[in-house]
């Protein structure tokens, strides 16, 4: 018999030697041959041993590289000591591995990058000798430090800093995650870790060797494991486990015969009591489709659906028998599959709607990064910004971590700004009401809207981006679980801070499908890989990029890329459909056909369109057109939230593009004061800056100031955006972009433009803001 | 101050790399006023020296072991002694690079090993030469040249480093007369550190 190679990772000071030897102990307890070993210094190999003392010793300095080497070399030979050791069928019990090697020299040091190197070294070094079970053991770095503080005195390590562990520690938890290893969570009582490593090692033992008598350990552990029956797998390393689960099995199905009774066949038939429950919880109880009322919650749904793929039943049958009246079952359901199987899918069958109070205009859009989710925002062009709150301030966003001298002088500055926002949002708007050639008749609710709007639209530029909002979310566990993960990561305070909040909010509705988020082999990994890539590119782009500060001329639309070259080449995807022939031999045919032929599908495909909503078919996804766009924030803030587009990324927010002043503005001769708003902020801009505060600068910005951003989309999504942007109750300023932005597609593209019908070109602002207006009175009245 | 040039003379031993790296040396400070360090001549650290005593330790048998371990001593030449001169803009001729690591790894006779040794080498040298050279010994001269080894042992050393003569950026020359030799290298130095005849 070959023995079992069992290795136990984590950073210094985890618990590592305490578990290897209480398991030591246990193995041997049950006969097992067994052997502890320290990798990669196996004591018994002197090579192995001299090159570890060399590493160690701070009379021989080195870079990480040269000890990227060397530990590779003492483990290649260790390794050999191992291998000898399993041939004899000894169970070796390795404190370390190669996880080590890059938790430290690659994550932890962080001075060489290259991974892909690493990993081939050590590939070279280890061969075919993997383990057969690698646990890693996690704690806090904080832990970690304390544990450690006063072992590595005089050594090497001894100036380990927190960070450093921090990184570390981000290492073993995204190479366990990449390489599916268990983790455990080690801040535990030890007894308690101790039984999970134990739960592990007889599930190896066993798995490997299923008609050994040794497959499980045949002794009774020292501290009797807990049974957890919902939590995880069941895993039976007791004679009296599994006892207590047979009884529970029992008792549970006794529970459910009121409701749904199991025939001799196996088949399950609803009770009275059964038809009555279900007549409460869904809209139909006979029928093939049917809807769930509010009677069960969205997590008990999702619970059942998610045992669709495992059920032959009716899935009312499934609620009968599983979920009615079982307080909690859902829960556990759901936090076995989505915790323990990973089985992200059964996250997207709830939603939860989140609400993010104060949140500044900088992190409005980064809550609504996401794709899958669906957001609403106070508007700035219909709220007047001008209302102080019960502390008499007005509403915008102070960093937390400004000291008090930067403090009080980004509070002043935005005191400012806010105070002359406020003096000229009434007088505009009285303007604007004065200058109207609307019939004093016709001025009713509408025409007050839509005057309102007018002025908000050309004051909100000097909004500052430090406005505070209210965000409202609905998305589902999963997209939710993504958004809290990407804050988590973030580097600006006010996004980690809230994705904290959202993180603690969402688990008092769901708390399975949020158990992983902050999980350090989940989320500690996820957040740490982003963290760690966006570094590593930013240091890369200050390192290669040339930096342009002149910003004489730029283009407010740039078409960077287009596909395809002719519009005509989509006539194949457009047939594919009616069709019985591959894409290839369409495209064969359709290369003979005269230009007539492959227009007249083309317009075909178009087909004669009556509204907006008319949109043709998505063969046209195909054709992708690339941006490269600078206009104000605010305009972005509107486009931003598109969901069908790809590669959506925008610069960091800057005056360094300017701004424009409204010809409204101009003409209600409020440009003074509005230039004024513009000075303050550029001020405040700078002394943010000098102050080390870049990242939070961005809050001085106002929502005037052009920003530069790109955005790729098909042509499907620009029938709907082209449209949809220039239709008369849009911003002027998102019109005018989105007009120019179609003339260039026109230009690349013609036929497509063409067929984009309802792109608005219509330029008298208040009369078509009057229409849209009138058109949304009409619509509430008919509501009654 | 640019940046100094890397020069590596490479080869199997008794082609004379050392000779012809003290004659470039020379050649470059004296004749043509060029600073220029030959990197062997160099005492190391004492990790240097430690990693040169544990290497001769490792027993034969533990080649993986051999072969990382010499990519670890030179990592650390590189990052002490031979980057360090490059940046303080002297020209720096080595004579044992990664090549030399990589094709006296044992293991270097699957072309996935080959490859393997000598990612770990390249990770150790991690600067790379501005100009290679490899002297290849030809045939009828090799068991001429060799005094050290038996001429079947010679022949299979300089055949392996042979096997990498079609590397577009190695440029290697047979080996021929000493002045003949030093001729050549010099063009080929003088056209990489862009001085013209």
């Amino acid at each position: 018999m070959s023995g079992k190679y069992i290795v136990i990772e984590g950073p210094e000071g985890v618990g590592k030697t305490t578990q290897l030897l209480e398991l030591a102990r246990r193995l041997q307890a049950a006969g097992f041959p067994v052997r502890t070993l320290r990798e990669p210094d196996s004591q018994s190999d002197l090579t192995a041993r001299a090159i570890r003392q060399l590493t160690q010793d701070p009379r021989y300095p080195m870079n990480t590289r040269t000890e990227v080497l060397l530990y590779n070399a003492a483990r290649a030979q260790s390794l050999q000591v191992i291998k000898q050791s399993i041939d004899q069928g000894v169970i070796c019990l390795v404190d370390r591995n190669y996880l080590t090697t890059l938790a430290i020299q690659y994550y932890g040091r962080g001075d060489v990058p290259d991974y892909a190197t690493i990993n081939t070294i050590i590939k070279f070094a280890v061969g075919d000798m993997e383990p057969d079970l690698c646990i890693v053991l996690d704690a806090p770095a904080a832990i970690l430090k304390e544990r450690v503080a006063g072992r590595y005195a005089g050594e090497r390590f001894d100036d380990l800093d927190e960070k450093f562990l921090e990184r570390v520690r981000a290492g073993y938890l995204w190479e366990a995650h990449n390489r599916n290893l268990p983790v455990i969570f080690a801040t535990k009582p030890a007894q308690e870790v101790t039984e999970e490593v134990w739960k592990l090692v007889s599930q190896t033992l066993a798995a490997r060797e299923p008609t050994s008598g040794q497959s499980l350990p045949p002794v009774a552990p020292t501290h009797e494991p807990p049974v957890k029956l919902s939590a995880t797998p069941a895993v039976v390393s007791s004679p009296n486990q599994l006892q207590t689960l047979a009884q529970q099995s029992v008792a549970q199905s006794a529970t459910h015969q009121k409701l749904a009774e199991k025939g001799e066949d196996g088949r399950f038939t609803i009770t009275t009591a059964g038809k009555a429950y279900l007549k409460t919880a869904v809209t139909n109880v006979e029928g093939n489709v049917y809807a769930f009322t509010d009677k069960l919650t969205p997590v008990t749904i999702a619970a059942a659906m998610a045992r669709l793929s495992r059920r032959s039943d009716d899935m009312r049958i499934t609620i009968l028998d599983e979920f009615a009246g079982q307080a909690g079952k859902d829960e556990k359901l759901l936090q076995r599959v989505i915790s323990a199987y990973g089985d992200d899918s059964v996250q997207q069958l709830a939603g939860i709607h989140m609400v993010v109070e104060g949140a500044s205009n900088l992190l409005t859009k980064k809550l609504e990064w996401g794709r899958l989710g669906s957001y609403l925002e106070q508007s700035t062009r219909y709220i007047y910004f001008d209302q102080k709150d019960d502390s008499g301030k007005y509403r915008y966003f102070v960093p937390k971590q400004l000291n008090d001298d930067v403090k009080a002088k980004y509070i002043n500055a935005m005191d400012q700004i806010f105070d002359r926002y406020s003096t000229m949002v009434r007088e505009l708007t009285s303007y604007v009401r004065n200058k109207s050639a609307t019939p004093e008749v016709e001025r009713d609710v509408a025409w007050q809207g839509a005057t309102r709007a007018q002025a908000c639209d050309a004051i909100r530029p000097v909004l500052p981006v430090a406005t505070k909002s209210t965000v409202g979310i609905f998305a589902s566990g999963q997209a939710l679980e993504s958004l809290i993960m990407h804050l988590l990561g973030d580097e600006l305070l006010e996004a980690s801070v809230t994705g904290k909040s959202i993180l603690a909010e969402a688990r008092k509705v769901a708390p399975a499908f949020f158990e992983r988020a902050d999980k350090p082999e989940r989320g500690g990994a996820t957040i740490a890989y982003r963290a760690e890539t966006t570094a590593q590119v930013a240091q890369l782009a200050n390192k290669h990029l040339p930096t342009n500060h002149a910003v004489d001329s730029i283009e407010d639309v740039t078409l960077t890329d287009f596909w395809p070259r002719n519009e005509l080449s989509l006539v194949p995807d457009m047939l594919y459909e009616h069709s019985n022939l591959s894409l290839t031999a369409i495209q064969a045919a359709v290369g003979t056909w005269t230009y007539e032929q492959k227009l007249e599908v083309f317009d075909a495909y178009m087909g004669d369109r009556l509204n907006r909503r008319h949109r043709p078919g998505r063969a046209i996804e195909k054709a992708h057109y690339s941006w490269d766009l600078v206009c104000d924030y605010a305009i972005f803030r509107d486009l931003q939230r598109h969901r069908m587009v790809d590669d959506l990324a925008w610069q960091q927010l800057t005056p360094r593009y300017g701004y424009e002043i409204p010809k409204l503005v101009e003409d209600a001769g409020l440009a003074d004061t509005f230039e004024e708003c513009f000075q303050i902020s550029l001020k405040l801009h700078s002394l943010l800056q000098q102050s080390g505060y870049g990242l939070e600068a961005q809050y001085a910005t106002l929502l005037g100031h052009r920003m530069r951003w790109k955005i790729t989309y098909n042509a499907r999504e620009a029938f709907h955006l082209h449209e949809i942007r220039t239709s008369p109750q849009g911003h002027p300023g998102y019109r005018k972009l989105i007009m120019q932005m179609h003339q260039k597609l026109a230009e690349a593209h013609p036929m497509m433009a063409e067929a984009m019908k309802f792109v608005n070109t219509g330029e008298d602002e208040e009369l078509t803001r009057l229409a849209a207006e009138r058109y949304t009175q009409f619509k509430l009245q008919q509501l009654g | 101050m640019s940046r100094g040039k890397l020069i590596v003379i490479e080869g199997a031993p008794e082609t004379g790399k050392q000779d012809q790296a003290e004659l470039l040396r020379n050649h470059l400070r004296k004749k043509l006023g060029i600073t220029a360090m030959y990197e062997g001549n160099l005492r190391g650290s004492d990790f240097d020296a430690k990693s040169l005593d544990l290497l001769k330790g490792v027993t034969e048998e533990a080649t993986l072991s051999k072969h990382l371990l010499r990519a670890a001593r030179l990592a650390h030449r590189m990052e002490t002694i031979v980057s360090p001169s490059l940046e303080l803009g002297e020209n720096v001729i080595m004579t044992r690079s990664w090549l030399s690591i990589a094709v006296e790894n044992p293991l270097s006779v699957s072309a996935l090993k080959r490859r393997q040794a000598d990612t770990m080498a390249t990770y150790g040298q991690f600067v790379q030469p501005d100009l290679l050279v490899l002297l290849l010994a030809q045939a009828p001269n090799r068991s001429a040249l060799s005094t050290r080894y038996s001429s079947t042992g010679f022949a299979t050393i300089d055949a392996r480093y042979g096997v990498y003569a079609t590397d577009p950026n190695i440029h290697s020359i047979i080996v021929d007369a000493r002045d003949v030799l030093q001729f050549k290298i010099q063009n080929l130095v003088e056209t990489t550190l862009g001085i013209t005849p």
